[in-house]
């Protein structure tokens, strides 16, 4: 692992590497200049951070509803079988049913309201990135939901909406002023975890990205792809980058884990 | 009110649900022409052709399973010594570290092992792609036996020192009755890393290295939809069922001392 973060950060700056010729900044000119490095900075922490706010969300206001949820036979079977589902077959799944000739096409066509696959809006491989959103929101959600269910049983924090309804809330103060805020703090070690996976994914923006701006695993594999030896520092410039993003997070993770045991 | 609360959790898990159904419709039938909702034609032929080949998918398979159960038994075995000892030195670096598999894409972790992997001789064959997973499901292992190690463990070990146990007598009486279940639950997990694997053995593996994620991957890629919506039933049919077990034994038990 550690060889992996300091063998891109020696490729990246020319110290290593094939066609090396010495220590030099010529890479990391080129990969901030042409803009790819900003790009998908913005491209993967926005994609992360609103897939990670959308399936905490969910999560949370799931087991708001029903905490005890998970507990029944049917639930907990059908959490996992979304847990157990791979990424690619999420991605497999979300392009058959929002691409142009996909279900939802399909299902408007039969109604009436759309024609062809064509006129069908595009939802994957799109400029929004639609589509990446859907599926690694399908794929983040069960392991956020299962943890905070879980996190609902070790609080206790039944015993805590009952304190509160006891001393006169209503059944959603006791919830919303009492659990909430509890979950989410308890919860912050986890929500970082979720960022960074997102930050993180190959799969799904692989197979339902456009070709520019990308993800970093999707850019960093194209870049190193042996096609182009020149331009391969670059993909390890792109890998220090997402490297140290990483580490920011995983001890900001540590830090709250630390903090909260 | 409690019953509609459990209505709508239902209906939400429900529509989440929803896109296996199309797996399974579009896996037993074959073409899927445009404005039709179900297959062309409902005649099984994927699955025919699945149970009729023994060279392509049967060999994907076998090694597949193969390289599951390597990875899980070794990266389980080691990670439950490392985890002990991870606890003892806890700065934080190493840490980080140890959690590194846990957030890091496996997809650029592989592209910088590439390199090493090409100067031991390893690229591209089965050894470097085993050796990758291992490094990942070795992390994975660590930090969930990290959590077994805590005071109640060091009491119990105490306990069986002082009445004059031996160094095996503290696996056997004070740690297995503790961490059996973690113990399945880290094989199961190990094994199902190694087994949906597709970053590692896409770079690593160079295409000599069959494993059931990359022939789901071609039929994605030739755009044979049933082919591919049956491969992903085979490919979702272990984690389901292991996910499922690994659930129920991890299961919240009301005695607070699940720490997470």
């Amino acid at each position: 692992m550690v060889w992996s973060v300091v063998y891109s950060i020696c490729y990246s700056f020319g110290i290593l590497g094939f066609l090396s010729e010495g220590p030099t900044l010529k890479h990391w000119i080129s990969a901030i200049g042409n803009g790819e490095i900003a790009s998908t900075t913005i491209l993967s922490v926005g994609i992360s951070l609103q897939v990670t706010l959308v399936s905490t969300a969910a999560a949370i206001g799931l087991v708001l509803l029903a905490p005890r949820g998970i507990e029944s036979r049917t639930m907990m079977t059908m959490v996992s079988v979304l847990l157990g589902m791979p990424v690619a077959i999420h991605a497999f799944v979300v392009y058959q049913i929002f691409s142009g000739g996909g279900l939802v096409s399909r299902a408007l066509h039969s109604v009436g309201l759309v024609g062809s696959p064509d006129e069908m809006p595009a939802m994957v491989n799109d400029g929004w990135s639609i589509g990446i959103c859907i599926a690694l929101t399908a794929s983040s959600f069960p392991i956020v939901y299962l943890y905070f269910s879980q996190l609902w049983a070790t609080l206790r924090l039944d015993k805590h909406c009952r304190l509160a309804e006891c001393i006169g809330a209503t059944r959603w103060q006791g919830k919303l002023r009492v659990a909430l805020p509890m979950l989410l703090r308890k919860g912050r070690p986890m929500i970082a975890m979720s960022f960074l996976s997102n930050l993180g994914s190959f799969e799904i923006p692989l197979l339902l990205g456009r070709q520019s701006p990308q993800m970093f695993s999707v850019l960093t594999y194209r870049r190193s792809g042996l096609y182009d030896l020149a331009r391969r520092p670059e993909a390890f410039a792109i890998a220090t980058v997402y490297f140290g993003m990483c580490l920011i997070v995983l001890i900001v993770y540590l830090r709250w884990r630390e903090h909260d045991e | 009110m409690n019953r509609l609360h459990r209505f709508f959790a239902l209906l939400a898990l429900w529509t989440l649900l929803a896109p296996v159904g199309m797996l399974v419709s579009l896996s037993i039938g074959s073409g899927w022409s445009y404005p039709r909702l179900l297959p062309d034609r409902i005649d099984l032929l994927p699955w025919r052709v699945f149970f009729a080949s023994r060279d392509g998918i049967v060999t994907a398979l076998l090694h597949s399973t193969m390289m599951s159960l390597l990875v899980s038994a070794s990266s389980t075995l080691l990670g439950l010594v490392a985890g002990r000892s991870l606890r003892k030195h806890a700065s934080l670096w190493l840490r980080v570290i140890a959690y590194i598999p846990f957030g890091v894409s496996p997809m650029v972790i592989g592209t910088c092992l590439y390199d090493l992997e090409v100067h031991l001789g390893v690229a591209g064959r089965m050894m470097g792609v085993l050796m990758a997973q291992f490094i990942f499901a070795f992390g994975f292992s660590t930090v969930l036996f990290c959590e077994l190690w805590n005071t109640r463990t060091d009491r119990l070990e105490s306990l069986v020192i002082e009445l004059g146990g031996s160094r095996w007598s503290i696996w056997r009486h004070a740690i297995w009755p503790y961490a059996h279940r973690l113990i399945l639950v880290s094989l199961l997990q190990t094994a199902l890393y190694s087994w949906l694997d597709y970053g590692l053995i896409s770079v690593l593996g160079g295409g000599n290295v069959p494993s059931i994620t990359l022939t789901l991957y071609s039929y994605i890629r030739e755009g044979s939809v049933n082919q591919a919506a049956q491969s992903g039933l085979v490919l979702m049919l272990p984690p389901v069922v292991g996910f499922a077990v690994s659930m129920s034994l991890l299961r919240p038990r009301h005695d607070g001392e699940k720490t997470n």
